[in-house]
């Protein structure tokens, strides 16, 4: 049976063109989207995904607020996509340190078009460890 | 060049004008309120902008000032220090040094010295509060600062203000309970982190205690916690092996980051130093294990960095998962900064197994010294001593530092140094600065290079319509090369900012992002074009496109400007430009009126019609194709000319739009005035404000300032009682000062209220009585309402002192007098012990009024509509006299009634005209007074442009200004409150006007 996947990113275009990604393994599907962290929350508990692609800007509850609550509440594994978190970031320090499981830099800014060309197979890559999937 | 040093200097002027407009508000809102981030950044911006501004017109005095100021705000800004009430104090006095600064600067073009007294404290509070702590990256510290704050107006960097709790649903008793739970269970599940797991007995009581736990934690839905207690439940009932320990600290560490936040949320202290103590000493060996291995695979990567990048992804991932064992060891002995700096390293090497970076022998020596002071951390006997925050900060900055170096796309160009460049050439927002990758600087410097040399910053609304997104994405794409781009969250709303590099210039990118959003509401535009002086003059910081190259000399007055206030990019334009403009469009509408009023005359209809009937009795065949010919273009001529009225009424409504602005750039500038005079008379008020997003001509907004700021500080240092007073009567101590904007069609009200103690009306009426105003007598007959507004009478000031703030006796009056000016009404309402209201009533501008045409003594005059109250026609049998003037009785109160000819003198004493009937009659109200005033004639409502009035005719009595109408025919306005005081006169010796 195919891992679910959840995104969370408050662009829809930037949500349209993960789930692609994401779609395109046939081990992963996407059970759902939401456009900040409150609505991830209110929408977890109910599609129990195995692993939530986490943006961090987001309004209302950003991502890293996101991800206290997902960890604690919910099975989840939570890998953060975002453009704030590049290398040595305080943002990607923090996500390390409240227990993502991957953090992944977005290649160019929030609304990255090029992130299946740059950065397609890292994603997969780290929802298929976080699910227990085979490296392809 | 003179030309262009005034440009320069108006820019300079309106611009700090504009970040000090932004900052006051802040900073004040700020005593009282919590700060986001958001707000901190924007103060952080105004004062570097303003240092800015400041070195490019050479006021080194601003300069320095707003460099100190920005300096403590920077340390705010990283979560270093808090704004609290002394920071706030010693910011607000720089604004005020900065003013003066200004003042200097703008009348005088001088650089006057600085006071003494605001530099030191800035630079002591600088280098007091950039030792106090460590930085906000530990969010341990952070969220604990935040938690603690007595001053309330702190918040941390990154920590957006989150209102959702951590556990939905969960009652805070149970929350409690099941926090000590955790910490009843908690050490001995501990103690198998020690030599004491090779203790069957301990594992056993250490899996009871999980088992517990576990229920609990599934009952409380801590779902993702169960997990990790059901995993070390797993390894713990089994036989230990020799990684089984280390898997248990592991866990713990992993779990101790959730406790935290239970912690947090319940207020009790779970896991804290003492659980940390007990383990100390357990878990030296495993640390230095987990060093030395982290040395060892350090020593394996090769030293060219070329086979590096090749073969060692396989490498760095054993070393970022080293990393992260160690890592959850040091936060679970509360050793935070040498956890900050294995989550670098983690972070760091997890990106070279991503192949995001390349292995540099840069950052292979940084984490060797990484390694060699977490050796040096255990003082041994279970004793660690953290690194100190200094140190810590210190190495991540050279990593962040190495990390640009190390850069995949690196061809012999420096990114830091090419940044620092690249930074020095144009003029980017710090925000998007800080999300720069290697990368992106490398991009960067590669299309400078390439040509590509306008840099724009472009924020773009794309979630409202796909076809603008796809038409803005695929633009950007062609045109431009998107360095990259950030969120931004306006008004709810998800912006996209992008930084571009183009060939294209200003003006093309503005016009192709016109054609893009024509209404002009997804997408802005700003250029960071660099700072080119010409001719050594200095020009603004915030330069833009198209005074680039020296062409600025003409007369610039318009341009694209960064986004200082909320609203994104503004294009300035100077106030005289658009009265230029409404003069000129004032002019098309007069003569499209003029057109307008020829073509429906008749005229040309009748003399067709006479030439029709005279031509078909002649029958003459060409002629008929004549008049056909001439019918069809008259039939055109008047399409035309209703597109053109429909037309020029648009335009006008659309450079109406240029002149108004949204009432907050008023209201902005109070919160500071009240706060000051609150402390000067030791009051304690809030400010609350309403319709801040109500518009007002620019114009008015300048008008109002001197009025509204008198009845604020009046209402501050009269009307509101001192905080005991208002206790003794049972008020709240904290007074409330109301200012409240609301748009009623062309109109617009100001009300500004207090809860204060209402006005003295027997004082007012005493003091009336002193000043002459009034007789004794007459004043105990007059109503309370009517004593009232003795206070708007010249001179008139109940204060016994005179206080800094008011109390001079010019007051009132002269607010009455610069309302009524700009054609509003003002009036006042009080109740004792409860507070006083004045109510303003304002025309939405003072260049367009709307009117009633009217004609009297043949000749037409306009009566602006605020004074009207209705329209009546007289008849015989309801007009008598009353006191010998002429009156009707008008829902039971006799309604004086004036011939309009007469009030203006455009008849002559005692000629001899028509009674009062069968005549349309205009009743005029101001305040609660009536008159009537009859004219010969009502035309149509209609609006008139109100032109500078010829001196002569502002002689007139009544006059107040001047028009053309549709017939090109000189209309005079007449103003009501002469009419009024004409009316008064000429009813001397007759009945008293009501």
């Amino acid at each position: 049976m195919a891992k679910n996947v959840m995104v969370v990113d408050d662009s829809f275009m930037m949500r349209t063109l993960i789930a692609d990604i994401v779609k395109a393994d046939p081990d992963l599907a996407v059970v759902g989207e939401a456009e900040n962290g409150k609505v991830a929350l209110e929408k977890v508990g109910k599609l129990a995904p195995d692993v939530v692609l986490l943006d961090i800007e987001m309004p209302e509850m950003n991502g890293l607020e996101a991800l206290k609550r997902l960890k604690l509440s919910s099975r989840a594994k939570v890998i953060i996509i975002s453009s704030v978190a590049q290398v040595g970031s305080t943002q990607a320090m923090e996500a390390r340190r409240l227990g993502a499981f991957d953090v992944i830099a977005k290649p160019s800014g929030s609304m990255s078009l090029d992130i299946a060309a740059k950065k397609g197979s890292d994603i997969v890559k780290a929802i298929r460890k976080a699910c227990g999937l085979a490296a392809q | 060049m003179s030309d262009l040093a005034e440009t320069l200097w108006r820019e300079f002027a309106a611009e700090t004008e504009e970040h000090f407009e932004i900052i006051e508000p802040l900073l004040v809102a700020a005593e009282t309120q919590t700060v986001v981030a958001a707000d901190i950044a924007q103060l952080f911006r105004s004062f570097h902008s303003v240092k800015g501004l400041a070195r490019s017109m050479d006021m080194k005095g601003m300069e320095e000032v707003s460099h100190h100021a920005e300096n403590v705000l920077g340390l705010v800004r990283e979560g270093t220090t808090a704004l609290d009430a002394g920071l706030i104090a010693l910011l607000l006095n720089a604004v005020d040094v900065l003013k003066g600064l200004r003042e200097a600067a703008v009348t005088q073009r001088i650089s006057a010295p600085v006071p003494e007294g605001v530099i030191e404290p800035l630079e002591a509070a600088f280098a007091a509060r950039s030792k106090a702590s460590g930085p906000s990256s530990t969010t341990v510290v952070t969220a604990a600062s935040v938690g603690s704050s007595s001053d309330g107006a702190v918040l941390a960097p990154q920590e957006q203000p989150c209102d959702v709790p951590l556990a939905p649903g969960l009652d805070a008793d149970m929350l409690r309970y099941y926090a000590e739970m955790v910490r009843e269970h908690l050490p001995a599940i501990a103690r198998c982190a020690t030599a004491e797991l090779a203790d069957a007995s301990v594992r056993d009581a250490a899996v009871e205690a999980i088992d517990t736990l576990l229920h609990a934690t599934e009952v409380m839905e801590f779902l993702g916690l169960a997990v990790s207690l059901a995993s070390l439940r797993a390894c713990l009932g089994q036989e230990p092996v020799e990684d089984t320990k280390r898997l248990v600290i592991e866990t713990l560490g992993r779990i101790r980051s959730d406790f935290e936040l239970i912690e947090r949320e319940s207020s009790a202290e779970i896991a804290g130093q003492g659980l940390a103590d007990r383990l100390g000493g357990a878990l030296q060996a495993e640390v230095n294990l987990i060093v030395e291995s982290m040395l060892e695979v350090l020593g394996r990567f090769s030293a060219d960095p070329a086979r590096a990048i090749a073969s060692d992804e396989a490498l760095a991932e054993e070393l970022a998962i080293l990393s992260r064992s160690a890592c959850t060891f040091f936060v679970f002995l509360n050793l935070h900064q040498s956890s900050r700096l294995l989550l670098m390293v983690e972070d760091v090497f997890t990106r070279v197994a991503h192949h995001e970076m390349h292995v540099y022998p840069e950052l292979l020596a940084l984490t060797r010294e990484v390694s060699g002071l977490l050796t040096n951390i255990s003082e041994g006997m279970g004793r660690w001593r953290d690194l100190e925050a200094r140190v810590a900060d210190d190495i991540l900055d050279r990593f962040r530092q190495a990390v640009l170096v190390s850069s995949k796309t690196t061809e012999g160009v420096d990114p830091v140094s090419a940044l620092k460049r690249v930074l020095g050439d144009y003029d980017i927002r710090p925000e998007l600065v800080e999300i720069l990758s290697a990368e992106n600087i490398q991009e960067l410097v590669a299309a400078v290079r390439g040509g590509r040399t306008h840099l724009y910053e472009i924020s773009a609304y794309l979630e409202g319509s796909e076809q603008l997104t796809l038409a803005f994405v695929n633009w950007v794409k062609s045109e431009t090369t998107a360095i990259t781009n950030r969120t931004v969250f306006i008004d709810g709303k998800t912006w996209f900012e992008f930084l571009v590099v183009s060939n294209l210039e200003a003006n093309a990118v503005a016009s192709r992002i016109a054609a893009l959003d024509p209404v002009g509401e997804c997408v802005r535009m700003r250029s960071c074009q660099a700072r080119e002086v010409p001719e050594g003059a200095a020009t603004p910081s915030v330069a833009g496109g198209a005074s680039r190259t020296g062409r600025a000399s003409g007369g610039e007055s318009t341009r694209i400007m960064g986004s200082v206030g909320k609203g994104g990019n503004v294009l300035r334009v100077r106030g005289e430009t658009i009265d230029q403009l409404m003069a000129q469009i004032g002019e098309m509408v007069t003569i499209s009126n003029m057109m307008h009023t020829t073509a429906r005359t008749g005229t040309i209809e009748t003399a067709l019609n006479g030439l029709r009937s005279m031509i078909s009795k002649t029958g003459h065949d060409e002629a008929v194709q004549h008049l056909q010919a001439i019918e069809q273009a008259w039939l055109a001529f008047l399409r035309v000319d209703e597109q053109l009225g429909t037309a020029v009424a648009h335009l006008q409504d659309a450079t109406m739009e240029l002149r108004v602005v949204a009432i907050d750039t008023l209201f902005n500038r109070f919160p500071r005035v009240v706060r000051d005079i609150a402390q000067a008379t030791g009051k304690q008020v809030k400010l609350e404000t309403t319709g801040a997003e109500v518009r007002i001509d620019k114009g008015m907004v300048d008008l109002l300032l001197d009025p509204l700021m008198h009845m604020v500080r009046n209402a501050v240092d009269h009307g509101i009682e001192s905080p005991e007073h208002r206790r003794k009567v049972g008020k709240p101590a904290i007074a409330t000062l109301h200012l409240t904007a609301v748009s009623r069609g062309n109109r617009v009200e100001i009300q500004i209220a207090d809860d204060g103690g209402g006005m003295d009306v027997a004082r007012i009426r005493r003091k009336a009585v002193e000043r002459g105003l009034v007789g004794a007598a007459e004043a105990e007959r007059l109503s309370d309402d009517d004593v009232i507004n003795f206070i708007f009478a010249p001179g008139f000031s109940t204060a016994d002192q005179v206080s800094e703030t008011s109390g001079r006796g010019v007051g009132m009056d002269v607010v009455r007098t610069n309302v009524l000016r700009m054609g509003g009404l003002i009036s006042v309402e009080t109740r004792p012990g409860k507070g006083s209201t004045f109510l303003l009533q304002l025309p939405l501008s003072a260049a367009i009024q709307r009117v009633l045409m009217v004609e009297a003594a043949g000749k037409v005059l306009a009566i602006p509509e605020r004074f009207l109250s209705e329209i009546y026609e007289v008849d015989s049998d309801t007009y008598q006299l009353v006191r010998g003037r002429p009156a009707i009785l008008l829902r039971d109160k006799y309604l004086p009634l004036f011939r309009l000819s007469d009030l203006l003198g455009f008849t002559r004493v005692g000629e001899n005209v028509s009674p009062f009937t069968h005549r349309p009659m205009v009743v005029l109200a101001r305040g609660r007074q009536r008159i009537g005033v009859e004219v010969e004639r009502l035309h149509r409502r209609q609006e008139l442009f109100v032109r500078e009035i010829h001196p002569q005719l502002a002689a007139i009595p009544g006059v107040g200004g001047a028009s053309i109408s549709g017939d090109g025919k000189v209309v005079l306005i007449v103003d009501g409150d002469d009419l009024f005081s004409l009316a008064e006169n000429a009813a001397a010796q007759g009945a008293s006007v009501h």
